[in-house]
C-alpha cells in the first residue's frame, strides 16, 4: 500500500513505457487551463447574495401585482408576470450555472454540451406552444356552418376596404354560388339582374332567345335550367327560392308539402 | 466531530487525497477529473429533459386550462415555496464553498460545508412534506383519478393541475433526497480524507449534480407559486 509517491508522478510509470510517452508527447497537458478555478468565498457570497434578491424580486414581482389589482384596479395582462418571473428565472439559472457550477471558467465543451441540451428543450417548448398558440385560428376557421357547395372559403380571396384604407381578407359566408349571384345581383340591382338571368337562360325554345346586347349572347354560353326537370330535386338549392326572386318561368315545381292549397 | 482514524490513517505518512492516482487509462488525474466532469454534464443534460416534458406538460395544460391554473396556483403559499428557494440557493451556495474548501485543504471547513448542504436538504424536504404534501394531501388536493377528492374545487381540470404539481415537485424532492446521499456519501469520503487540492473529483462531480436541482427548483418555483 505504502506508496511514496509525490504529487505530480505520472500514473502510467507504474508501465514500462517509453520516456517520450511518459513526457506527454502530444501535449495534453500543456495548455491546461481550466476546471481547476479556486473561487474565492467572497465570490461565492456575491453570487448568493444576488441569487437572493433576485428571489425577491420575482416574489415582489408578482405580489405586486396581485396589490395592484386588489387595491387600484389595475388589471395587468397575464403574460407580465409571466415573462418578468421566468426572465428573472432564466438570469438566476444563468447565474448558478456559471458560478455555482463553474461553466465560466470550465472547458468550454460543457457549456456547449448544456447549451444544446437548452436548444432542446427550448425545440420542445417552442413548437408545442406554436401549435397550442394557434389554434385557435384554425377552429375558427372551421367553425363554420356546412353549407351545401361550399363557401369556396379557401379559394376565393375577397378582400374589403375598411374605413381606414386597409383591405381585409373576408371570408366567405355563404354558399360558392349564391356568393356569385349577390355579387351581381349587388352590382346591377334587382330589375336588371332579372332580365340578365332571363337571357341566360334558354326557357325551352320560345321564351329565352340570345340577345346582342346580352352578355351572354353566344348561344354556347346559355344554359338550361335544370330546376323543375326532376320535382323537388333542386327546390333547396334552387339560387331563385334562395334570393327570394321570381325571376324566369312558372315552372318552378310545386313542392309535395305545398300541393294541398 | 471525531477525528477519524482515516485522517491519519493505518500507512501513516499522508492523507488519502495526496496519494491518489488516476485510473489506468488516464494519462494524468487532470484529464480523469475533465473527463468525469463532461460524463457528469451529459448525464444533466438527460436530467434537463426529463424535467423539460414535466415542463412542456405545464405549458400545455396551462395554455388549454387557464382557470386550473390560476386556481392551483392559489393553493400553493408563496412564502413556503419562497423559504424553500432560500434553503436550496444558500445549500448551493455551501456546495460551492466546500469545493473551494477542498482545493485549499481546509478538511474541517469541507466537511462542515458538506453537512450544512445536507441539512438544507433535509429542511426543503421538511418543509415540503409537512407544509404542503401532507396538508394539501388530506384536504383531498391530490392527483386526478383515484386520488383526489377535493370537494370545493371550481374549474373541472384541478386535478390535472395537482397530477403536474406533485410530478414536478415530486420527481424534484426525488432528486433532492438522491443529491443528499450521495452527498452524504462524499461527506464520509471526506472523513476518511478522500479529498484535497490534489483530488476533489467526487465533490466536484456530486456539486454538479446539486446545483442542477437548485437549478429546477429556481423555475418550478415562480411556476407553480407566482404566476396565477
Amino acid at each position: 500500500m505504502a506508496h511514496s509517491h509525490h504529487d505530480h508522478v505520472h500514473p502510467h510509470q507504474n508501465f514500462a513505457h517509453s520516456e517520450a510517452e511518459q513526457v506527454d508527447p502530444h501535449g495534453f497537458e500543456s495548455g491546461h487551463k481550466h476546471g481547476h478555478v479556486i473561487l474565492p468565498v467572497m465570490t461565492l457570497r456575491t453570487v448568493l447574495t444576488l441569487l437572493l434578491v433576485l428571489t425577491a424580486a420575482t416574489v415582489f414581482a408578482s405580489r405586486a401585482e396581485h396589490w395592484a389589482q386588489e387595491f387600484f384596479h389595475i388589471v395587468l395582462p397575464g403574460w407580465v408576470n409571466v415573462v418578468v418571473a421566468l426572465s428573472i428565472a432564466v438570469v438566476k439559472a444563468t447565474i448558478v450555472a456559471m458560478y455555482f457550477m463553474q461553466l465560466r471558467y470550465d472547458n468550454p465543451i460543457n457549456s456547449v454540451i448544456f447549451l444544446f441540451c437548452l436548444f432542446g428543450v427550448i425545440l420542445f417548448m417552442g413548437f408545442t406552444a406554436m401549435d397550442l398558440g394557434v389554434r385557435n385560428r384554425i377552429y375558427n376557421w372551421k367553425a363554420g356552418e356546412v353549407v351545401q357547395g361550399g363557401t369556396g372559403g379557401s379559394y376565393i380571396n375577397r378582400y374589403e376596404k375598411k374605413d381606414d384604407g386597409t383591405e381585409e381578407r373576408v371570408a366567405p359566408s355563404q354558399p360558392l354560388y349564391l356568393h356569385a349571384r349577390n355579387r351581381l345581383l349587388e352590382k346591377v340591382g334587382a330589375e336588371k339582374f332579372n332580365e340578365l338571368e332571363h337571357e341566360a337562360h334558354l326557357h325551352g325554345g320560345p321564351h329565352g332567345k340570345p340577345d346582342a346586347t346580352s352578355p351572354w349572347k353566344d348561344m354556347a354560353n346559355l344554359s338550361r335550367p335544370r330546376t323543375g326537370t326532376t320535382p323537388g330535386l333542386f327546390d333547396a338549392a334552387a339560387p331563385a327560392d334562395a334570393l327570394g326572386s321570381t325571376s324566369h318561368s312558372g315552372s318552378a315545381p310545386a313542392e309535395p308539402a305545398k300541393s294541398a292549397h | 466531530m471525531s477525528t477519524l482514524p482515516a485522517q491519519s490513517n493505518s500507512s501513516g505518512d499522508a492523507p488519502l487525497w495526496k496519494k491518489y492516482q488516476a485510473a489506468n487509462h488516464y494519462r494524468s488525474k487532470e484529464e480523469e477529473f475533465d473527463a468525469c466532469k463532461l460524463g457528469m454534464w451529459l448525464f444533466l443534460t438527460t436530467e434537463v429533459l426529463l424535467f423539460a416534458g414535466i415542463f412542456v406538460g405545464y405549458a400545455v395544460f396551462r395554455m388549454l386550462y387557464p382557470e386550473a391554473w390560476a386556481n392551483g396556483s392559489s393553493y400553493l403559499d408563496w412564502r413556503w415555496g419562497g423559504l424553500n428557494t432560500i434553503v436550496l440557493l444558500v445549500s448551493s451556495y455551501t456546495m460551492a464553498v466546500s469545493i473551494h474548501h477542498a482545493q485549499l485543504n481546509n478538511q474541517a471547513a469541507l466537511k462542515r460545508n458538506l453537512l450544512i448542504t445536507i441539512l438544507c436538504g433535509a429542511a426543503f424536504i421538511a418543509i415540503k412534506l409537512t407544509m404542503e404534501y401532507i396538508p394539501k394531501w388530506s384536504a383531498g388536493k391530490a392527483p386526478g383519478g383515484s386520488f383526489f377528492s377535493y370537494p370545493f374545487a371550481t374549474d373541472p381540470h384541478e386535478p390535472l393541475w395537482w397530477g403536474i404539481y406533485y410530478c414536478g415537485t415530486g420527481i424534484h424532492a426525488l432528486h433532492v433526497l438522491i443529491g443528499m446521499s450521495l452527498i452524504f456519501w462524499v461527506y464520509m469520503k471526506a472523513r476518511k480524507g478522500h479529498y484535497g487540492p490534489n483530488h476533489y473529483t467526487g465533490v466536484e462531480v456530486v456539486g454538479l449534480y446539486w446545483h442542477l436541482v437548485d437549478l429546477i427548483w429556481i423555475f418550478l418555483f415562480p411556476l407553480l407559486y407566482l404566476i396565477g
